[in-house]
């Protein structure tokens, strides 16, 4: 079988290589994005990915310097925004013409 | 200058989150590094082993009224139809593998006996989601139940456990 030496030398470039996996990741990411974004009552404080109840797991998640800023950023409806711009971020990924290596 | 700075400090991050994501395997490690994954970072690789899960369990709850009936069970998270793009796009699976992380967790615990079950993680976001569910009048009491069942007619539906009843 022959391949055109071209496309050879294209895709054993490392550089196309990370850009396609990251594109990949980037899919993958964004659906999963949309599908919290789609069934939020799964993360509310009553649903079963609550963050209320799941930061009792360890004590410095409720008190303590972290736990105020993790609070803001974690808690029902905060929450949803992070994966909007999580969403955002991998659309972004999806035009980009290179990676940093 | 930046540049090099921000890739060390890529590969630093990336290579202990892999090197972690290793060591967690082994044993003796798993305990000590579970402990401070707090937030649950380190993926779990198990997959199949050491038991494949082959059961499929369902939340059901009931109700007591202030005259002392009580409903018929529910299930809590009916299971939905799959769609042909169920592949992409599967929005239900999110719930599904929540319900299922929690009652493994639960199930593991009342096989060990544990006696500060009802203060567990995985009890108390059961009893909270099942609480919250709406009903048409306010019950007194509320119970819920986890019941597994082996693929469709196999075999006859097998309660693994039942929650103590709580006020709502």
């Amino acid at each position: 079988m022959n391949f055109p030496a071209a496309a050879m030398l294209s895709f054993s470039d490392a550089r196309l290589a990370a850009l396609l996996v990251a594109k990949i990741t980037a899919f993958g990411v964004f659906v999963s994005s949309l599908e919290y974004l789609a069934r939020p009552k799964l993360l509310a404080d009553y649903g079963l990915m609550s963050w209320a109840v799941g930061q009792v797991r360890v004590f410095w998640l409720v008190s303590g310097n972290l736990a105020g800023p993790l609070n803001r950023c974690l808690q029902y409806p905060n929450f949803l925004f992070l994966l909007a711009v999580r969403a955002l971020l991998c659309l972004s990924m999806f035009s980009a013409e290179r990676v940093l290596l | 200058m930046v540049r090099i700075a921000m890739n060390t400090l890529a590969a630093t991050l990336l290579g202990s989150w892999l090197l972690l994501s290793i060591l967690v395997l082994v044993p003796r490690l798993k305990l000590i590094i579970r402990r401070w994954d707090a937030v649950m970072l380190i993926p779990q690789w198990s997959f199949f082993a050491p038991e494949p899960a082959f059961w499929d369990f369902h939340l059901l709850y009931r109700d007591r009224y202030p005259d002392g009936t009580y409903t018929e069970w529910t299930e809590a998270i009916p299971p939905e139809s799959r769609r042909w793009w169920s592949f992409v796009w599967n929005p239900g699976k999110r719930q599904r593998k929540a319900l299922f992380d929690a009652v493994v967790e639960l199930s593991g615990r009342v096989q060990l006996g544990d006696r500060s079950l009802e203060a567990s993680i995985s009890y108390l976001t059961l009893l909270t989601y099942v609480t919250s569910i709406m009903r048409t009048a306010k019950p007194e009491l509320m119970q819920f139940a986890i019941v597994r069942t082996l693929g469709i007619n196999r075999r006859a539906p097998d309660a693994i456990f039942r929650s103590k009843a709580h006020s709502v």
